[in-house]
């Protein structure tokens, strides 16, 4: 394990980018912040959840998957000329990569996100840090908007926690990670005995954060069949399919083919898709297997707590990270569906 | 777990695509045409530089336009023939109207096989009871040509055919000679009367009662539009046909064919590669497949 001033983050980033694209989140004006290339002038500004996780330089909103010219075709894989590395990783959203890896991976390996996804770093930034809702917020650690973020237990490959003070413990979550510590190292001194503590006490501090909702109490509810379809179906009558849920989740993979340009020269775009609009299982005869708000509100719920555990080894597709109840206008994210699921029937 | 990864192993064998990877189809050369009914079209296609489809019956291809897009089409020739693979696309999309207006000799591009299809092997020995709804008769159709090829494989041969009027008849030709010939018996109605059809009239669930089925050591395989699957499947539970002789094949809307868009998923199944072929046992729990 390793310390590092947080006034020394951007410069210690910066030194990866001999053979890394490096991202991190910055801000774009008071309440927004994204994920963004960095220099040395940025601004960093991480701490807190983005709005839109890591998993979208991944799996962008929407990608070529080829092109084509009269008649003959080339795939579109590689788009960063280094790997990524991405800093500012919340442990929720580690988790969600992983998640994603195994989808992406399983079987049919797909092209595009192995491209971006191979030799890629994660790196992720939890402890005492600012909730992002200012600027210099990695300076800031002692205003009002300091706020504890869960540290990751795993699946990251460098996890930097910030302390109380001006300082923050990096540590090794894998074997490139450990490679990359010891390769940028001039910004890092060395651990002492207490540091350790302090990391063993964090840790005990994430695990004292209160849960939203209790996800895996809903999906036994599910997996016992207890909640019927007439719950879904008043969920249902508020969607108004916007697929703001779909579209900021983590762990969220369907997508659309479209073409663009005419039959003799263009591309074909994947673009993210979400099981809450219409017409996503609707078949060329016209026939919809899920043709109504309920079935594809259930459905989506479902799929996270019921289907991905059947399908990944009993482990749910939701990682509480609460961005579709942030997303949702009319109140029916996951865990807001969760507490009335439970209320009903537990 | 370990059984869905089975299945999943077995829709990635044979899978072709262009260099450009999964996605990339591979252009390939329309060799003949034939308009069957006002809707459907047949087409013969060949795949480039000597390659065989090696499909199994009841698997499918994505066909691609390039500037209009993708579409799953079941492929309906059987797994021997090498060569050249055929395919009836109803035109009732972007991609499936264009492919109409096609000539022979045009290019389209394939990916593929894709999915699951039918274990004819593991029916030897069996008696055949084929019942394909409409459209449905087309996968079918590579089904009844690899039971006749290898004739002595399997007991008797008998094929429900229920589709609308009489103009929407496919494979009219060969319907004629699977009729004429004394190994196999092949049986249509029609949901209408019409002064050209002195055959039966009827849904095709009535074709059922009458047949002697032998339940233990009978296959049923069914392909049609999504209404008929549940009453074709009452009249054969009466019949006390068992859950795992009774083959289904699902229609979903499937846009990427490898288990990646999420489309055609049926609960925790993916149909695109662990299906379109279930068997009805398989069914439990899929709440969301008939």
């Amino acid at each position: 394990m390793k310390i590092i001033k947080r006034d020394d983050l951007n410069n210690w980033l910066l030194s990866f980018e001999e053979c890394y694209t490096v991202y991190a989140p910055v801000a774009l004006d008071k309440n927004n912040r994204t994920l963004a290339l960095i220099n040395e002038k940025t601004d960093l500004s991480p701490g807190g959840q983005l709005p839109l996780g890591p998993i979208r330089l991944f799996f962008p909103e929407c990608e070529k998957l080829l092109k084509y010219k009269n008649g003959q075709s080339s795939g579109i894989t590689k788009t960063f000329s280094k790997p990524l590395l991405i800093f500012g990783c919340s442990a929720a959203d580690v988790k969600a990569i992983k998640f994603s890896d195994r989808f992406f991976n399983t079987d049919f390996v797909d092209p595009n996100y192995e491209s971006r996804r191979q030799n890629a770093v994660t790196i992720v930034y939890s402890g005492y840090v600012n909730n992002g809702s200012s600027k210099n917020s990695a300076n800031n650690s002692n205003s009002s908007n300091t706020e504890f973020e869960a540290l990751a237990f795993s699946d990251y490959d460098i996890q930097v926690v910030s302390l109380e003070n001006n300082e923050c413990l990096v540590k090794a979550g894998s074997d490139p990670g450990k490679e990359l510590i010891e390769k940028f190292n001039s910004k890092l001194t060395s651990a002492t005995p207490d540091t350790y503590n302090l990391w063993n006490e964090l840790e005990v501090k994430t695990r004292e954060i209160p849960k939203e909702a209790d996800i895996k109490k809903a999906a036994k509810l599910l997996a016992h069949d207890k909640v019927e379809d007439e719950f879904w179906d008043e969920i249902g009558k508020r969607c108004i399919s916007c697929g703001g849920c779909t579209y900021v989740c983590p762990t969220c993979t369907c997508f659309d083919v479209y073409d663009r340009g005419s039959k003799n020269e263009g591309v074909r775009l994947r673009c993210r898709d979400s099981c809450l609009l219409g017409g996503f299982t609707r078949e060329a005869s016209r026939h919809n297997p899920r043709g109504s708000d309920g079935k594809r509100t259930k459905r989506r719920i479902e799929h996270k707590l019921l289907y991905d555990p059947m399908r990944w080894d009993g482990e749910t597709g939701c990682i509480e990270c609460g961005r579709c109840d942030n997303a949702c206008p009319t109140g029916i994210g996951m865990y807001n569906v969760v507490k009335e699921m439970l209320k009903k029937y537990d | 777990m370990t059984e869905t990864m089975n299945k999943k192993s077995a829709a990635r064998e044979n899978f072709k695509c262009g260099a450009g990877g999964l996605y990339d189809p591979l252009q390939s050369e329309i060799v003949s045409m034939q308009k069957l009914t006002n809707s459907e079209m047949f087409f013969e296609i060949r795949l480039p530089d000597g390659l065989s489809l090696e499909h199994q019956n009841g698997q499918f291809v994505e066909v691609s336009i390039f500037g209009i897009g993708e579409a799953p089409i079941s492929i309906c020739s059987p797994f021997t023939q090498k060569n050249t693979f055929e395919l009836v696309v109803r035109a009732t999309g972007s991609v499936t109207d264009h492919l109409h207006t096609l000539k022979p000799g045009a290019k389209v591009g394939i990916r593929g096989p894709m999915g699951r299809g039918f274990d004819m092997n593991s029916w030897k020995g069996k008696d055949l009871l084929i019942i394909g709804g409409g459209i449905g008769l087309v996968p079918l159709r590579s089904i009844i040509k690899t039971a006749i090829a290898h004739r002595d494989d399997y007991g008797t041969i008998t094929t429900l055919y229920g589709t609308r009027n009489s103009s929407e008849i496919l494979f009219k030709d060969e319907i004629n000679e699977w009729q004429n010939r004394d190994d196999m018996t092949f049986d249509i109605t029609l949901d209408q009367e019409s002064e050209d059809w002195n055959g039966k009239v009827g849904l095709i669930t009535t074709l059922i009662p009458p047949l002697n089925i032998d339940s233990k050591n009978t296959i049923a395989i069914i392909t049609g539009p999504p209404i008929m699957y549940k009453f074709v499947i009452n009249e054969l539970k009466k019949k006390e046909l068992t859950e795992d002789n009774i083959i289904v094949s699902l229609e979903r809307m499937m846009k990427c064919g490898i288990g990646k868009c999420g489309h055609c998923a049926i609960n925790q199944s993916y149909c695109c590669i662990e299906g379109p072929v279930y068997k009805l046992s398989e069914c439990k729990g899929l709440t969301e497949a008939l």
